[in-house]
This record gives structure tokens, C-alpha cells and sequence, in this order.
């Protein structure tokens, strides 16, 4: 029993030292969420607020007077749902063919494309992309955003991955021998089985398309059409000083990816280390 | 007709599943990028018709300090965040899986809680909280100073890439603890018990045998944090503003190639600029597969 | 119900082949179990008659009608797995109705078969479950009932209770019997378990590295195995195998001894080497006949048997299968004896030499 106490001391000295770097860690955000609700006057005071003020509301209308700030939220909704949705389909889909059916010719090489995609740095395409869009006519629309990005090499070997380890071979088979084609095995067969798989990639892409800067900014040039972070980029640069309502636009620009985060976060970090185990 | 078996049968459906992903990947991924080989050799304003320059577009971006310094800053940035990240993480991860004595869970989470705010955003926060005049930075700093600070560090040459370089940390740390913490749940636990029985210290434990048996997670990251690394746009243009710092001191590859096709409409030096990015991601990830196999054949 | 025949059955896995021309026949009503090492080809045979796999050349026939090229579905065969493969997010009642509902049999109808289906396995009290909340014993049997409910030509067993424990196989095994007597189904059922295939079968097919080594019922391959393989295969425990050599007046044994042959002498070869067959259970302490002698290695007392692993001088062993009740002891030397027409010998192709 000598030795438990050495040994306890230390664990609860990584504790303690944990937890006040998880407080330093979680501190901006939840400075946003004061200061949010502060004066003008208290953020620029020290020592800093520690606990919410009674401002929200006026700080709010300040915004409000620059532009709708529900608005970006809307846009950011419009591009991430259709999105998400549209690309956990495709990569499901595609990741039940290359799980299914090993031995098509082809499999091997078309699977090694779709691994090689997970290569292609987007900032390659970046320019020759927003040229093409162009020509398209899709400037300034959503579309570049949602319809290109349903091709997700990184969703279909996540998918691939997950259905090969959750879904055995012989459930094909019983559908197969109970009268249910490719699809018609997909839709009823396999996608309910994987519904944690598809959750968790879901709210991955979903924070991820929440969370894209670059493709936005080049390809949406209306304010109005601005998403999250764009227009919070933009508010930002033209009233940096009125620090209140910076956060409180910001706040309102993050708060759909935490109740999402809080709702699945469970499948959200199941879905983060499905993609490190090959 | 001729029979059709159910091999030609299950083929089809093969075809069939992969087809919505490759047909939307030649279309907008693969096309582009064939696209921009032919740009890189082109002069191209996006207007009038455009000039077939040969490779000098390439020796254009070799011949611009900017474009050398941005070299600069982004492997600065790269090897930074990547070498911080990745260790604190591991770090992070071992002692949460190890000698934490409560709140296993909170800490599982709270880390990750950053990732959730977009790169934008939190350069728009650290600007906040780093501004010269009335940030929270320099308010602390006044107060232990005992006169006010009006330190301007975001136009700052030496403290801007550390910055961005924080930024990166505070957003992926939590990400790459995460990947850790599943890479060393599949640690069989006896190892550990047996080492200890061994009288095997705890520094010995994680140098021997936590961390070649996490090669595997710690490869995943490495790379990981390297794609972006390398690509690196969204923190360093929204903590400058779209300038890229004093003096670019904080210009990255990537803004460099935002800044020549969108601000200057110089497409094909733009896409050139694009394929040594691409390059140095290729370079590195060879570099990285050599490595590793270097470490597998020493382990057997 | 149907009959099903196979007409020189080939398969080839990417240039190699694994099932090498197989002619088969099983009848109406039939019971018939493939059994063999594993390996041998017996689940791709199962598999080739199901519509699972392709077949790479000669031709299936159901009812006398080809079915080479039919799906899986329009063979109007229903298939047992191994692992069950019920469809986890489905209650059993939806796991039952699956395959009537993907071929468009009317809700009511399908209510109705599942019902009765679901009574036969005594399974009625399941139907709103999930597999997941079911043991293994009632999992099989929902497997079992989603092929019954579909009436189909033929059952296929794969492996059926492989993934069962000891006493519910056996359990498992009497349920599967008593059906087929029942429904009066063909039904072919692969197992590596010779003992599951001598209680269960009207007909036995012994596979080996995709070939036929004898079909029959099971009385007549454990009594009259055509080969080695067969004779080997067949019976627990294990036929005892001891290299003879054949002289003018009998079989030569390792230990120098002289037994008689089980088939006249004149068949045989002078000079040769041969291999004669007894099986343990017919060996005893007591009684008549030829006779071996051994040393006790270890021996087990079972109550009803007395179990002995002996020692032929010459290295060879002998397993005994002693109901005499004497007591035995390790290291003892014993003589046993059997029936000379009890015992078989094979030539050194391990092909069967019959009398």
C-alpha cells in the first residue's frame, strides 16, 4: 500500500493540471458568450468580465442594423444540409459497391482511385474550379458548394470501412436469396443497419461544410449570400471595434454546430477515430 | 439472348453503386485539375484569349520573394503545428487515458470543443482578444506590467505566424487526442500490467512501448495535419485581414495563390503556384512513406 | 418439392479449380448432407445450387429444368446460414416476411404464413423482437422460419449449427430432423460434423478437394466405405489404420505378427503393402477372432466403455473401444481381438478391396 500514495498524487496532479488547460482551452469561447452580453465599455475594462451581463438584447439590435443575422445561418443551412445529406448518400452508396462486391473487375484499381482522392489537395483544383464554375453560370450560387462536394473520397473509404466491418458477407447473400436486388438491398438492408456509420459522417461533413472559408469566398461575391464564417469575416472587418456585437454574431454563427455537437456528439467522435483505423 | 450470369448481374451493380461518386468526381474534381496542368503553362487573365508561356510561369513564382517567403512561412507553419499539435495531443491522450482520476469523459470532449469553431472564426476571436488597443491580451499584460500595454501583435513580423501557429493548436488538438485515445485503446492492457510487474518505469513505458505500438495513429495525424499544413489559408488571411502581416510575415502558399488569381487575375501563374503545392504534398508524403517503412523494418 | 441433379459440375475460383466435374443426383423428399474436411468444396457446391455463386461449367437442374443462369431468387430455394444472417434492424416477424414481401406476396398472406410459420418453431411469442434481444437456439429457428415461410422447392443448410453450443446443437439437430419429416422438403445440409450428417441424412455425399468420394446412405458408408478417406472420415472415433503386408498366409503386421485377411489372399499381392482397417468399437478385450497385442499407453474409463490408446510394437496406435468391463491398466500389455469380416483393407491408393 506504500506505493498507491506516490502513484495517487501524481494522478491527481495531472487532473488539476488537465482541467486548468481545458479551461484555458474552452476560455475564448466562453469570453464570447460574456462579452456577447456586455457594454462596450466592460470589455475594454480590467480586470475582464468573468460572468454575463444583461446587454444581449441591444448589443443584438446593433447587429441587426448591419445586416439580418439569422441570415448567414440560413445560407450556411441551405448549402450544409442538401450537402450532408447528399454526400453520406453517395459515399454510402459507393461504399456498399466497393464493400459488396470484391470481385468485379476492377474493384482493386477503382478502390485505389477513390483512396487516392483522399491526395487530391483541394487547393489544387481551386482556380481551374472557380474558372469552370463560371463558365457554368453557378458564380455566386450555392450550387458549387453543395453539388461538387457530394464526391467525397474521404466518405466513400470511410463507408467502405465501415460497412466491410459492420455489415458480414452472408446478409448479402440472404437478401440475395430472399429476392432483393443491388439497391433494392441497399435501401432496406443496409443503410438501416448503418445508421451510426452515416450519423457520424453526417455531422463530420456537416461541421466541416459549417466550417469552409476558402470555396465560399471565392466563388460567393453577394453579401447576402454570404455563410458563416464569411459574413462574420466581413462584419467583423467593417465594425471591429464594437467587440459586443461581433460576439454576438459570432455566437449566433456557432450555435447550430454545438447543439448538433451536443445531440451526437457520441457518434461524432465513434466517427473520428473510424476514419484513423484503416 | 445470351444468358446472363450472375457475375455480369453483380458487376453491374457494382458499377452502378460507384457511379453517382465518379461521375461527380470526374466533373468537378478530376476535370479541374487536368484543366489547371494546361493553365500553369498559360498566361491568362480569364478575359482576353490566353498564351501558351511554357514554364514561365513556373519560374515567375521561383523569381518572387513573395513567393519564396511564403515558401517560408508555410513550412515554418507546417512543421510548427504539426510537431505541436501531434505531441500535445499525445500527451493529452496518455494522460487522459491514463492517470486521470475523474471526468474521463469531460476531457474526452472539452478538447474537442474548439474544432466545432471554424478557422475564420477563430481568427476573428483572436483578433478580438489580440487587438493592440483594449484586447484582453493586453489588459492582462498591463495589469501585470502595471501600466497599460498597447503591444500591436497582430502586425507584428515575429509574433504573427505564432498566432496563426496557436490558432491551428487550439482548433486541432482536440481532434488529434481523439485519434490517440483510439489508438491506444487497442493497447492490450496486460502489456502495460507486465511492464509495471517488470518494475519498468513510466517514462520507459510510453517511449517503449505506448509509442511504436501508436505509430500506426501518430502516421494518420502526421499526415493529416501535413495536408493542411501545407495548404494552410483560412487562419493566416482572416488574422491579417486578407494582407498576409507586416512585411508578409505571415503569407502562406496559399494566400500567395489566392492573392495572384483573385486579386491579380494572373490565372495561370495561380495554377502553377497550385502545383508546387501540390508537389511539396506529394514530396513529403513520399518522404513520409519511406520513413515509415524504415520504422516497420527496424520493429521486425 | 423438387429434385435436384448436378451433370459434371465444374467451378474455377481465378484459374483454379475447386469443384472438378461432380455428378450428383437428390431426390424428391431427399435429405442429403455434404460432408468433408474444410476445404473440400462442399459450401461453393452449396453455394453453385443456391445461385449464390456462378457455375463455371456442366449444368444444374431443378425439376429437370436448367438453372445456370437463374438469380438466386427465381430457383425458388431458401438458404440457412451459418452466422443466421437475420437482418438485425427487423423484428422477426419482418425478418420472416422479408423475401414474401420483396416478391409481392399480399400483406394479409404473408401475416398468415409467417404465423403458422412462427408456430411450428413455437417462435409466436418472438415476432415483435429484434435478433439481437433473441438467444442463438431462437435466432436459428427464425432463420429456419424465414425459409419456411417462403414454401420454397428446396432448403439448403449451410453450417446450420456450427455456431451453436454442444447441448443446443444436439437439440437443434433433433428439431432439424423432425421438420424435414414434417414438411417431407428436399433438403441439402453441409456440415464438417460427421456426426451431424449420419444422424440427419437419407444420403450421404463425401467430398474431398472438390471431387465425390462415395455417396450413400449412412449405414453403407460406415459399413462399406469405398476408400480410406471415406473409412476414415466416417465413424468416432477414428477407424484404426495399421500397415500390413500381404504374405502367402495372411497379412503381415508391424509388430510381426500374422492376422488374417479380411478378402481372400489370391486377390492380393504377394509382397505388397496394404492397409487394413478396424474400427475401435470393434475391438475387445474378450471374445474371438484376430488378434492384436499392445501395450496400454492411457486408458479411459467412460463407464459403458473403457477407452484405450495402445501401442502396437512397431510404433503403430491403436485405439480400443473396450465394453468388456475388465479393469486396464497404463502400461499393461493386452491382446484384443476382433472379427476377421469386421475389418477392411485398402490398396495403396486407399482404394477399397472388397471380398
Amino acid at each position: 500500500m506504500r506505493r498507491s500514495n506516490p502513484e495517487k498524487r501524481f494522478k491527481l496532479i495531472v487532473t488539476i493540471a488537465l482541467l486548468c488547460l481545458s479551461v484555458i482551452f474552452i476560455m475564448p469561447l466562453y469570453w464570447t458568450a460574456v462579452f456577447s452580453t456586455r457594454t462596450l465599455g466592460d470589455v475594454f475594462n480590467f480586470p475582464p468580465p468573468l460572468w454575463f451581463g444583461t446587454n444581449f438584447d441591444e448589443n443584438y439590435a446593433r447587429v441587426a442594423e448591419v445586416f439580418p443575422p439569422w441570415r448567414p445561418v440560413m445560407n450556411s443551412l441551405i448549402v450544409a444540409v442538401p450537402k450532408t445529406v447528399g454526400l453520406v448518400l453517395v459515399s454510402a452508396l459507393a461504399g456498399y459497391g466497393f464493400a459488396r462486391y470484391t470481385r468485379a473487375p476492377g474493384h482493386r484499381f477503382l478502390l485505389l482511385m477513390a483512396f487516392a482522392t483522399l491526395f487530391f489537395p483541394p487547393t489544387l483544383a481551386l482556380i481551374p474550379f472557380f474558372l469552370q464554375m463560371s463558365w457554368m453560370g453557378w458564380l455566386n450560387t450555392f450550387w458549387p458548394l453543395i453539388i461538387p462536394a457530394l464526391a467525397s473520397g474521404f466518405g466513400v473509404i470511410w463507408m467502405y470501412t465501415y460497412i466491410g466491418s459492420t455489415v458480414p458477407r452472408e446478409l448479402y447473400e440472404a437478401a440475395e436469396m430472399d429476392g432483393s436486388r443491388g439497391l433494392a438491398t441497399f435501401f432496406f438492408v443496409v443503410l438501416p443497419i448503418i445508421r451510426p456509420g452515416l450519423a457520424a459522417l453526417g455531422v463530420w461533413t456537416l461541421i466541416q461544410t459549417w466550417s469552409e472559408f476558402q470555396l465560399p469566398l471565392v466563388i460567393l461575391g453577394d453579401g447576402s449570400k454570404f455563410t458563416v464564417p464569411l459574413a462574420l469575416t466581413s462584419l467583423s472587418r467593417n465594425y471591429f471595434s464594437d467587440t459586443p456585437a461581433v460576439m454576438v454574431a459570432t455566437l449566433l454563427g456557432l450555435i447550430p454546430v454545438f447543439i448538433l455537437f451536443a445531440l451526437l456528439s457520441r457518434q461524432f467522435v465513434a466517427g473520428l477515430t473510424a476514419g484513423a483505423v484503416k | 439472348m445470351a444468358p446472363v450470369t450472375k457475375r455480369k448481374r453483380t458487376d453491374r451493380s457494382f458499377y452502378l453503386s460507384i457511379a453517382p461518386f465518379f461521375a461527380i468526381f470526374i466533373a468537378f474534381s478530376l476535370f479541374p485539375v487536368v484543366f489547371s496542368v494546361y493553365l500553369g503553362f498559360n498566361d491568362w487573365d480569364g478575359f482576353s484569349p490566353p498564351r501558351f508561356v511554357g514554364l514561365d510561369n513556373y519560374a515567375e513564382a521561383v523569381g518572387d520573394p513573395v513567393f519564396r517567403k511564403a515558401i517560408g512561412n508555410t513550412i515554418w507553419l507546417w512543421i510548427v503545428t504539426t510537431g505541436s499539435t501531434v505531441a500535445l495531443a499525445l500527451v493529452l491522450a496518455v494522460l487522459v487515458d491514463e492517470y486521470v482520476l475523474f471526468g474521463r469523459n469531460y476531457f474526452r470532449m472539452v478538447f474537442l470543443l474548439p474544432l466545432l469553431v471554424a478557422p475564420a472564426i477563430a481568427a476573428i476571436l483572436m483578433r478580438v482578444f489580440f487587438t493592440s488597443n483594449g484586447g484582453l491580451v493586453n489588459l492582462l499584460a498591463g495589469s501585470v506590467a502595471g501600466e497599460p500595454v498597447y503591444f500591436d501583435w497582430l502586425n507584428s513580423q515575429f509574433w504573427v505566424k505564432p498566432l496563426v501557429a496557436l490558432l491551428v493548436i487550439w482548433r486541432w488538438t482536440g481532434w488529434h487526442m481523439i485519434i490517440f485515445l483510439a489508438g491506444l485503446q487497442s493497447i492490450p492492457r496486460d502489456l502495460y500490467e507486465a511492464a509495471r510487474v517488470d518494475g519498468v518505469g513510466r517514462w520507459s513505458i510510453f517511449s517503449r512501448i505506448t509509442v511504436p505500438l501508436l505509430l500506426p495513429a501518430l502516421a494518420f495525424s502526421v499526415m493529416t495535419s501535413t495536408l493542411g499544413g501545407l495548404q494552410m489559408f483560412d487562419e493566416p488571411f482572416v488574422l491579417t485581414a486578407g494582407t498576409g502581416g507586416t512585411n508578409n510575415s505571415a503569407t502562406t502558399l496559399g494566400m500567395y495563390l489566392y492573392a495572384t488569381a483573385f486579386t491579380n487575375f494572373d490565372f495561370g501563374l495561380g495554377a502553377a503556384v497550385s502545383w508546387y503545392i501540390f508537389m511539396a504534398i506529394v514530396a513529403v508524403s513520399v518522404l513520409y512513406r519511406l520513413i515509415q517503412k524504415r520504422l516497420d523494418m527496424g520493429a521486425s | 418439392m423438387a429434385r435436384i441433379e448436378l451433370e459434371s459440375v465444374t467451378k474455377t475460383f481465378g484459374g483454379t479449380q475447386v469443384i472438378h466435374g461432380l455428378d450428383l443426383a437428390i431426390e424428391e423428399g431427399e435429405f442429403c448432407v455434404f460432408v468433408g474436411p474444410s476445404g473440400c468444396g462442399k459450401s461453393t457446391l452449396l453455394r453453385m445450387i443456391a445461385g449464390l455463386e456462378d457455375i463455371s461449367g456442366g449444368e444444374i437442374r431443378i425439376d429437370g429444368d436448367r438453372v445456370n443462369e437463374d438469380p438466386a431468387v427465381e430457383r425458388q430455394l431458401a438458404m440457412v446460414f451459418q452466422s443466421y444472417a437475420l437482418y438485425p434492424h427487423m423484428s422477426v416477424e419482418q425478418n420472416m416476411s422479408f423475401a414474401l414481401r420483396r416478391t409481392g406476396t399480399p400483406k394479409a398472406e404473408a401475416r398468415e404464413k409467417v404465423r403458422r410459420a412462427a408456430e411450428t418453431l413455437q417462435l409466436t411469442e418472438y415476432l415483435d423482437r429484434k435478433p439481437g434481444q433473441l438467444s442463438g437456439g431462437q435466432r436459428q429457428r427464425v432463420a429456419i422460419g424465414r425459409a419456411i415461410v417462403r414454401e420454397p422447392r428446396a432448403f439448403l443448410f449451410d453450417e446450420p449449427l456450427s455456431n451453436l453450443d454442444a447441448e443446443l446443437r444436439v437439440q437443434m439437430r433433433f428439431e432439424i430432423a423432425k421438420l424435414h419429416q414434417q414438411l417431407s422438403a428436399t433438403m441439402i445440409y453441409v456440415t464438417h460434423d460427421q456426426v451431424e450428417a449420419m444422424t440427419l441424412a437419407d444420403k450421404i455425399v463425401v467430398l474431398r478437394k472438390g471431387r465425390i468420394e462415395q455417396v450413400g446412405p449412412p449405414a453403407r458408408l460406415y459399413g462399406d466405405p469405398d476408400n480410406l478417406f471415406v473409412a476414415g472420415f466416417i465413424g468416432s472415433p477414428q477407424m484404426n489404420f495399421v500397415a500390413v503386408t500381404a504374405e502367402a498366409d495372411g497379412l503381415r503386421l508391424p509388430d510381426g505378427s500374422l492376422v488374417a485377411s479380411p478378402v481372400p489372399l489370391d486377390r492380393l499381392a504377394s509382397g505388397r503393402r496394404y492397409t487394413l482397417g478396424i474400427r475401435p468399437e470393434h475391438l475387445s478385450t474378450e471374445g474371438a477372432g484376430e488378434r492384436l497385442s499392445l501395450e496400454v499407453d492411457v486408458s479411459e474409463n467412460l463407464g459403458a466403455a473403457n477407452i484405450i490408446y495402445g501401442l502396437m510394437s512397431g510404433g503403430t496406435r491403436v485405439l480400443v473401444e473396450d465394453r468388456s468391463g475388465r479393469p486396464i491398466s497404463s502400461g499393461e500389455r493386452i491382446e484384443v481381438r476382433y472379427e476377421r469380416t469386421r475389418s477392411f483393407l485398402f490398396d495403396a491408393e486407399g482404394a477399397r478391396i472388397r471380398g
